[in-house]
Order: structure tokens, then sequence, then C-alpha cells
């Protein structure tokens, strides 16, 4: 019980912050939904650990934290594929800054244009 | 927009990481030739690029390291600028010589081809200065690019490549490192641009076997290219 009572202590301290990020425009509408979700659902699993069994149970594996496992394994893969995307795009933006640069500079160099 | 140069007619871009030991070298060996020469210095810490030019060549620098497929890409579209009508890709660790070079414009010039490759696989005296691994290893990323591409082709990783301008245009690739070698390859085959292979000598020194893609490299490299099947 007491347990119980301080990570929900925790829980709402986070979700503050959660709040307090968006209203400051640090977040976006979605990140907040998405975490304020988030925060609301381990309060759930924090209250009713008994809910966890029962979705292992109709998910067909054993134990409950396995289930929240396996869920967390799955959502980490995804946004590590998000993150990798991202990465790969700016890698071609600084790409394209430093050749556009160095074209310049080089046209600078080596092409003349005629004095209009 | 005059030209001050003159003709571009058979151009050589040599992308250039820290090759200052080398550079000079290569550039005398090619210099012997009417080859207008584009030095791209992917951001190198030594004297390579002021070396480069003292040579006379066209030297064009990034900020910042980028990768040898950005380089070349960016050598490339210079020598397009400039109106280059045949553009060569050279390596700048002395692995590769001038003559390789010619035998690379040759077909072109007699419009044998659009495109044309440079391989250690065609001639057994070419075979043997490839190390062993380093053979095994593309033996496997020629099978598996032939397999992907439906290509024919006996050496996949080669940074000995020809190109006519209306190939050169036609080719396009966006890795920055050593996964262009195939985007190209990629490119040749869905674009349906007429290629063909030319026996070249790769000379493996010491220097150039430590700077070069090392072998664990390799092992990646064909990682890399089973993963970037998905995109």
């Amino acid at each position: 019980m007491i347990v119980q009572i301080l990570f929900s202590l925790f829980i709402l301290f986070a979700f503050s912050r959660v709040v307090l990020r968006y209203r400051e425009n640090s977040i976006g509408f979605f990140a907040f939904i998405f975490w304020s979700i988030l925060w609301v659902v381990i309060s759930i699993f924090l209250w009713y650990p008994d809910i966890s069994s029962i979705l292992a149970n109709w998910v067909g594996i054993g134990r409950g934290v396995d289930v929240l496992i396996y869920v967390s394994i799955v959502i980490i893969f995804y946004f590590l594929f998000r993150l990798y995307v991202r990465h790969e795009e700016a890698n071609r933006n600084i790409t394209n800054i430093v050749r556009h640069q160095a074209l310049h500079d080089a046209e600078g160099d080596y092409i003349k244009k005629d004095k209009v | 927009m005059i030209i001050i140069t003159g003709r571009m007619n058979n151009c050589i871009v040599i992308p250039a990481f820290n090759e200052a030991k080398t550079i000079e070298s290569v550039l005398r060996d090619l210099n012997r030739e009417n080859y207008s020469i584009i030095v791209v210095d992917d951001g190198s810490t030594d004297d390579t690029a002021s070396i480069a030019r003292s040579c006379g060549v066209f030297v064009i620098r990034h900020m910042i390291n980028r990768g040898q497929g950005a380089a070349l890409k960016t050598g490339i579209t210079f020598a397009l600028m400039m109106g280059a009508d045949f553009i060569v890709t050279f390596d700048a660790d002395g692995q590769h010589k001038s003559t390789d070079a010619k035998a690379l414009l040759t077909p072109l010039h007699n419009r044998e081809s659009d495109v044309t490759l440079g391989s250690r696989y065609l001639r057994s005296s070419d075979k043997t200065h490839v190390p062993g691994l380093r053979r095994f290893l593309h033996k496997l990323a020629v099978i598996y690019t032939n397999m992907t591409t439906g290509l024919s082709l006996t050496d996949t990783h080669n940074g000995l490549r020809g190109f006519t301008r209306s190939a050169a245009q036609k080719i396009t690739f966006y890795e920055d490192r050593m996964e262009h070698a195939s985007e190209i390859l990629e490119d040749i085959a869905r674009k349906k641009i007429q290629y063909q292979e030319v026996p070249v000598t790769v000379e493996y020194s010491e220097y150039s076997k430590g700077k070069g893609q090392k072998t664990s490299d390799v092992f990646l490299l064909l990682i890399k290219l089973l993963i970037n099947k998905l995109k």
C-alpha cells in the first residue's frame, strides 16, 4: 500500500511536469496526450496489478509482468526506428549544406562571371 | 559565364580524406595526360588540399568530413557544372594508376557503353594483388549484388568507374559513406544504363591496406547491404 502511495505521488509529480511542458510549448499536443495516457496506464497497473495478469491470460503469455515488458520492448523498437530515420535525414541535410558551401566556394575560385 | 580553364573533356574526380602522403604522386601520375582533375577534399585535417592546389588541379573542400560517397557526388556535380563530357572516379591513396583511368575512358570515347566499371577480377594477374580474406568478402558481395541488381559483375566495390556525361546526369545516389557503391550499381541496373567491366590493377600497399576499407568494415558493409534492401 505504502509503495503504491509513494509511486502515485511520483506519478502525480511526473504528470505535473508534462502539463507544465505542454503549457510552455516545450512539447507538442500529441506528445502531451501520449505521456498523459502513459502515466494514467502506469497508475492503473500500479493500483490494479491483477489487470496485467488478466491481460497475460487473455494473450496467452504467462505472467502479467512479461506482457508489460514485451509491449514496452516493441514500443521502444518502434521509437528507435523513428529516431534512426530522423538521424539519417539530419545527416543528409548536413551533407547538402556542406556540399552547397563547397560548390559555392569552388564557383568563386574557378568560375569568373561576366562583368555586366 | 566564362569558364577560365578551357575544355573539360575528360574529368577525373578524386575524393580525398587525409591523403597528404600520397596525393602528390597520384596527381603527378595523372597529370601526364591531358585530364581535368578535380580533388574533393573531404574535410581533411592534414595538408591534402594545399598539396593538391600546388599541383594545379581543381580543389573543392568539404568543411567537415561527410564520407567518400558525398565527396564523389560533390566532385561529379562540379564536373558536370564545368561541362565535363567524361568523368572517371579515382582513389587518392595510390592504389589506382593513370593507365587504369585511360582503360576506363577508351570504351566511353568509342561509345561502347555509357559506364565503365573497373574490375580486379577479370585478369588473373590483377586477382593475385588482392589480399586473401578481402577477396573472399568481395566474392560474397559480388554474388549478393548480382542477385539483387540483376547485373553480372565480377567486382562490385571498385572505386574506378567511368561515366559519360549523360550517364553521370542520370545516376543519382544519396548515401554518404561506403553504401554509395551499391547505390550506383542499383541505379545503373534500374535505369538500364549500358555498362561494361574493364580490367584494372589495384595496388595494395601497407599504407593503403591500413587506410582503405578495413576487412571488418567490409563485413559491416555486407550487413548494411542486407538492411538497405528493406528501403
